[in-house]
């Protein structure tokens, strides 16, 4: 016998892993685990091998990292509850047994939803698990399972289903009247401006809530000296967190509501401060419109303008650190350009576990919305070891952890966005 | 004597609190399993004990009306060593997760059931000092499942398997009595001795830690476990050696042992398995070798090495592998087999120095019954358990096709009545091997004994190691 393994083993994909072959319930030859008619979104392989390839080994709570050693990655789990359910592994127990039928969604949606919707979707469990699975989406390659895909899609079947969860659904409901998810009125965006190929894209939470961002971004947009185009009042919602939310049908409308303001103006390029809108356009965008745009986080242009000069800057007399949103760093691989702007900027200090392994803010997911006390829980934490650290000010690049960590921080230190501390520190 | 359910679950709210305690279905059904091929099996409650007291209490309890406890830690088991067949409530450890203490003058470490391998070693590695024996899957495993069921992993090339390395636990009894095992079984050692007063496993006549190690829950719940530490070698050594056969491999490494060679690790890898994880050119088997001493010593024992090695028709192996091996000891060997699917795995110990027959019979099973009967995949792993070599067939599978549990299952039955034909010794029983136990003759006899005089109602993890009990 020339190989003592069958032929799915052998055939091996580019990075030489080996694929895991799908065939279709129905093409079994006994009844399977679900039907796919049945359940819409199995009808992506990937999120069947997603499901099924988690061997409940338990990894996804853990990392082993060089520079820190041992340490527990599931903000949820940390901050909510140790009880199954609530870890990752626990999460895909649970979607499995409501697709295999082990027990009745209608009779138990309560229980289901507390738990589905209790993940910030940070990714860090995908980051850490060791089941490899192959993913054929296009801003996806070969990786892990993939928590977040996964759980989002299971969110978006249980809207599609009627299974609705109540400040989701008053938060859709702001949206569907106001095209933002806080119910403001969109006025307050700004001014339209069309004065260039540069779409500088604000985002709803750098209008409404944090504006102080929305500000900053726009001065230092000047201050390079970028033609930068404003929407104003046509802005709307990225889409980021209907998706999140599982509002897949909604996000897709204001997505291509969008698309369709791109094309009418001829933008070429999108420049965001905000994190969610960076994810969502830079990855959720081609994958929902077809239309692929690039997109620019304000931390690369700021750390691009310093480097060739665009802009003068002053050492600060102070010691920073950054938060990786996750949406930024674990989604978006940028993690180098904003501490370069830090550290050429002022006395930087690296706060562990960072990058790939950063533990979220606990704000995303939608976690914020519906349990604002748990998502600040988690922010505490983070913040307590910023505390221990003793640095002057905690820094990331994201409105909405910006946002989550100010107010956990209780002004025991200061919280700044990275537009912010660089305009301190203009020359 | 029957008593409702939510009375029961009354009763385990008011011995901890609401948020520790549930039995709604889809909280059950998330242990259900573990990360064995084996099929599900719902418990009636999950509760959370955080301390000694409140477990002491729920097992009282547990007695008291009959109900079936299975304790359960990271719940990572491969042989569905916490799957609770029998219903009743799964106490699920994790919360009791702390380092109690770290005792360099007493050699030994003290950790609550939860805490893991990885945990572990970080800690100590920041003192300076090292838990001798930490499985490969020890970034979610914790020491007392692997105590209590004679785990292996890095280490055990010197050291042995995890019960060598235990001195003692303590222990709530099925009735709800506290036993403590080793030195500090004296009442007067924690006293004197400083910190745990665990240094030394025997004292009192019978070993009785060693009673503990292996029984996989069955006769209690281990809330404190103490294990030796060693201060962190001055020095490693890393070095792989390719062969043209198994043989010489096999020869190597039993040589190795005899001139004493002091392997923290040496693993056997052979060609086919390393290409089911990877495509690429590997030699027909490699010995990964991981030494630790002195410095001088180390070098020294390289170069020994190397001329055993070379003896047998050895050559050195492409540089870095066995660093790489170390660096990610958390994650490449699981890692790798997770890549070829779900897996039931079979660890048998064999004798060292008869591995080159071994290794050729062991190959010989799974091609006949996992390939040609059963037309499974197989990947085969092993390594030095000090004079004795683990061998661990695996069988790969699928778990989204449902038609292959099945299968699995037959397969496994088959591969564990034919490797246990060969004489080896099983460990990591759990209820995989549950038809395959040792059910003749005084061993099993006395097994059943002891269990039923420690717990009379047989409350423990009923079904697990093939004692009564359990529906599976």
């Amino acid at each position: 016998m020339e190989s003592i393994f069958p032929e799915w083993i052998r055939a091996c994909s580019p990075s030489g892993v080996s694929p895991v072959p799908f065939k279709p319930p129905s093409q079994l030859p006994i009844p399977g685990w679900f039907s796919e008619k049945e359940w819409k979104f199995l009808a992506k392989p990937e999120l069947v091998n997603a499901l099924y390839r988690c061997q409940r080994c338990g990894i996804c709570r853990t990392a082993f990292l060089k520079e820190k050693g041992f340490e527990r990655v599931c903000p949820i789990r940390e901050n909510y509850s140790y009880l199954e359910p609530y870890s990752p592994r626990g999460k895909i127990s649970v979607i499995r047994g409501v697709v295999e039928g082990r027990f009745d969604l209608e009779q138990y949606k309560d229980k289901i939803l507390d738990i589905v919707t209790k993940c910030t979707l940070c990714g860090n469990c995908s980051d850490h698990c060791i089941a490899n699975v192959p993913f054929y989406e296009n801003f996806m390659v070969e990786r892990n399972v993939n928590h977040t895909a996964l759980f989002e899609a299971f969110r978006a079947e249980l809207v599609s289903r009627g299974v609705r969860f109540e400040p989701y659904e008053e938060i859709e409901g702001k949206f569907k009247r106001y095209r933002n998810p806080y119910g403001e009125n969109n006025k307050k965006r700004g001014k339209k401006r069309i004065e260039g190929k540069f779409l500088y894209f604000q985002g709803c939470t750098s209008s409404f809530r944090t504006t102080e961002i929305g500000k900053s971004a726009r001065e230092l947009l000047d201050i390079i000296g970028i033609e930068y185009s404003m929407l104003g009042t046509e802005e709307m919602c990225c889409g980021s967190i209907l998706i999140r939310m599982g509002f897949v049908e909604e996000a897709i409308k204001v997505m291509k509501a969008n698309a369709a303001l791109l094309i009418e103006y001829g933008f070429k390029t999108i420049i965001t401060p905000c994190a969610g809108c960076y994810k969502t356009l830079s990855l959720d965008f081609p994958r929902f419109t077809g239309i692929r745009l690039p997109v620019i986080h304000i931390s690369q242009l700021v750390d691009e303008a310093i480097k060739k000069g665009r802009i003068k800057i002053d050492r600060l007399n102070l010691s920073t650190t950054y938060h990786d949103p996750c949406h930024l760093g674990r989604h978006g691989n940028v993690y180098e350009e904003p501490r370069s702007v830090l550290k050429a900027i002022s006395n930087y200090v690296e706060l562990l576990p960072s990058k790939n392994n950063s533990i979220c803010c606990g704000a995303g997911g939608g976690v914020k919305a519906a349990y604002p006390e748990l998502a600040e829980k988690i922010a505490r934490s983070k913040v307590n070891k910023v505390l221990d650290m003793g640095v002057d000010v905690l820094v990331s690049a994201c409105p909405f952890c910006k946002l989550n960590l100010k107010l956990a921080s209780k002004g025991k230190v200061e919280v700044k966005d990275i537009t912010e501390i660089v305009l301190n520190g203009l020359a | 004597m029957e008593v409702p359910k939510e009375e029961i679950c009354k009763e385990l709210v008011n011995l901890t609190d609401e948020t520790r305690v549930s039995n709604d279905p889809v909280v059950l059904w998330c242990y259900s399993k573990d990360a064995s091929p084996l099929p599900p099996g719902n418990p009636d409650y999950v509760v959370m004990p955080k301390k000694e007291d409140e477990i002491v209490e729920i097992l009282k309890l547990a007695n008291r009306y009959k109900i079936p406890v299975y304790p359960r830690s990271s719940g990572s088991s491969l042989w569905g060593g916490c799957i609770p067949y029998a219903g009743g409530i799964v106490l699920d450890l994790q919360l009791m997760n702390r380092i109690i203490s770290i005792d360099p003058e007493l050699f030994s470490c003290t950790v609550e059931p939860a805490v893991t391998f990885g945990e572990l070693v970080s800690a100590l590695a920041e003192k300076g000092y090292y838990n001798l024996i930490s499985p490969e899957g020890g970034l979610t495993s914790c020491v007392a499942g692997s105590f209590l069921t004679h785990g292996e992993g890095i280490g055990s090339g010197l050291w042995g398997t995890q019960g060598d390395a235990i001195i003692g636990c303590r222990v709530v009894l099925p009735t709800g009595e506290i036993v403590e095992t080793g030195s500090a079984a004296n009442p007067s050692a924690r006293k004197m001795a400083g910190g745990s007063g665990q240094f030394f496993r025997y004292a009192y006549a019978h070993d009785l830690t060693g009673l503990f190690c292996g029984s996989e829950g069955t006769l209690g719940v281990v809330v404190e476990l103490t294990t030796r530490i060693e201060k962190i070698p001055e020095s490693y050594g890393f070095v792989t050696f390719n062969f043209e056969n198994v043989k010489d491999a096999c020869r190597t490494l039993y040589e190795a042992r005899l001139k004493r060679i002091q392997a923290n690790f040496a693993a056997l890898r052979e060609k086919k398995s390393l290409e089911a994880i990877k495509q690429g050119e590997y030699p027909e088997a490699q010995l990964v070798y991981i030494l630790e001493g002195d410095e001088y010593i180390v070098g020294y024992q390289l170069k020994v090495l190397e001329e055993i090695a070379e003896k047998n028709g050895g050559s050195r192996g492409e540089p870095g592998i066995a660093e790489k091996y170390w660096d990610e000891r958390f994650l490449s060997v699981p890692g790798s087999m997770f890549k070829l699917g779900s897996r039931s795995l079979l660890p048998l110990n064999y004798p060292l120095g008869k591995m080159e027959w071994y290794y050729d019979k062991i190959k010989e099973i799974c091609d006949k019954v996992i390939v040609e009967k059963y037309e499974l995949a197989y990947f085969i792993g092993g390594f030095q358990i000090n004079t004795a070599f683990v061998c661990y067939p695996t069988i790969m599978f699928l778990e989204q096709y449902p038609e292959q549990y099945e299968v699995i299952m037959k397969c496994t039955a088959e591969m564990q009545e034919a490797l246990l034909g060969l004489g080896g010794a099983p460990i990591q029983l759990g209820t995989l091997w549950k038809g395959s136990m040792l059910k003749t003759g005084t061993y099993y006899t006395l097994i059943k004994k002891i269990k039923k005089a420690i717990d009379p109602n047989n409350i423990m993890c009923p079904g697990i190691l093939d004692l009564p009990g359990g529906r599976l």
